[in-house]
């Protein structure tokens, strides 16, 4: 009878707590449709490893493998990568090449919330780690913050997936903050031209190499994302891409969501830190919408056909959930607006912004040879 | 090298300047793929 009390006497109100929060990530999944392929399985896996000596995170257990196979190894990151890649169309980055700079600018939320987390006490690696929550990105913010501050893995993940599901309700005020009635009204040309089969083909073999180039520990992240996007674009492997684009994301999906629940094990999460990591996750949401409106509205000075500023917020890389709320704004502004393709473009060039900014930072963070 | 605001200010800098000079030459290398590659031939549909 006492091994059997020994579970409920081990709770604690950590404990509990930590039960409210997996209630809660599996409440918005369900009821409030925020990413629930990942907070679910989160929220799930928060509460399996929040029970007294819980079988699923001891030395052997389930999480406890799949944590050191999937993302101790960054394996789960680098098969979402290929998955994402099988899912994007590049046509529109393509069509419109110049959005490429809205994917670099909407970066900028990498950049400042690194600086406050800096500020605010954290060592660099861990400051970086939380800075590229600002990539919009799950698979890359897990990807940086495994390498340089697993500890944080939790909160990190729960923050960047979180905030890329409130993408439409942060993004908005944002950029109504920072533009004109008048400016959200501007339209942008509809006459694109199509991409011929080559340049689908030989673009994730150039990004790859580029990117490579300049950043070799971006390697592992562009090299899947773009290997995903060839084996889209070939033409010869449909089978493989549709088993990217369904099977493989989902499974990895949800693999991925339970092992990154399980490190929320309330001692670890629990902490002033997550508050703080919490709070500069939105922080990066803002800046780095503001930061590509605002890259726009410079550009307009010199452009002599205008851009339509809001397609800036669409760099970051959120796909597509920004894409669609900039459309939304500007159809609302003005009901005949078309901006969706530029905006699909900015934003799948936010998806390539955000690997190249968080390959660059981790080389040279790993340069500086901290501990 | 030293954990200091200084070197989290440089990195940043650096980084956010690759990353746009990354940009700046995939950019290039769209606009050469688009050029030299504009259509496609019909023999390979």
């Amino acid at each position: 009878m006492a091994v059997l009390l020994a579970s409920f006497q081990a709770i604690t109100w950590k404990t509990l707590v930590m039960y409210a929060i997996g209630g809660v990530l599996i409440y918005l999944a369900i009821k409030k449709d925020y990413e629930p392929m990942l907070l679910l399985p989160i929220g799930f896996g928060a509460i399996l490893a929040n029970i007294p000596f819980s079988s699923a995170i001891e030395e052997n257990g389930f999480l406890t493998i799949l944590y050191n196979a999937g993302i101790h190894t960054e394996l789960f990151p680098i098969l979402i990568f290929i998955a994402i890649g099988a899912m994007i169309d590049f046509g529109p980055l393509l069509q419109q090449p110049f959005m490429l700079f809205f994917g670099a600018a909407a970066q900028f939320g990498i950049f400042v919330t690194t600086l406050l987390a800096r500020s605010l006490g954290f060592t660099l690696k861990e400051a970086v780690s939380i800075g590229i929550i600002g990539a919009a990105d799950g698979p890359t913010s897990i990807y940086v913050a495994n390498l340089f501050a697993g500890d944080l893995i939790g909160p990190i993940s729960v923050a960047a997936y979180s905030y890329m599901s409130l993408v439409p309700l942060i993004q908005p005020p944002v950029i109504k903050a920072l533009t004109t009635p008048e400016e959200r009204k501007i339209t942008m040309d509809l006459n694109l031209h199509p991409v011929s089969k080559t340049t689908r083909i030989l673009f994730p073999i150039i990004v790859t190499l580029v990117a490579g180039s300049i950043a070799p520990k971006s390697v592992a992240l562009v090299g899947s994302l773009m290997f995903g996007n060839l084996i889209r674009e070939c033409g010869v492997l449909d089978k493989l891409s549709k088993a990217a684009q369904n099977e493989l994301s989902n499974l990895v999906t949800l693999l991925l969501g339970i092992t990154i629940g399980s490190t929320m094990v309330a001692e670890k999460f629990l902490t002033w830190k997550t508050i703080m990591i919490l709070g500069m996750g939105l922080f990066a949401f803002i800046f780095d919408t503001a930061g590509g409106v605002l890259f726009a509205k410079l550009l307009n000075l010199f452009l002599p056909r205008k851009v339509n500023p809001m397609i800036g917020a669409a760099g970051i890389s959120a796909f597509p959930m920004s894409a669609r709320v900039i459309q939304k704004m500007a159809q609302k502004e003005n009901p005949g607006n078309f901006v969706l393709m530029q905006a699909v473009g900015a934003n799948v060039a936010g998806q390539v912004g955000s690997i190249l900014a968080a390959g660059v930072l981790i080389y040279l963070v790993s340069s500086l040879g901290l501990s | 090298m030293t954990d200091s605001i200084v070197t989290t200010l440089r990195i940043l800098l650096q980084s956010l300047g690759v990353t746009f000079f990354g940009m700046i030459i995939i950019y290039s290398a769209i606009k050469l793929l688009v050029k030299y590659f504009p259509e496609d031939n019909p023999e390979d549909q």
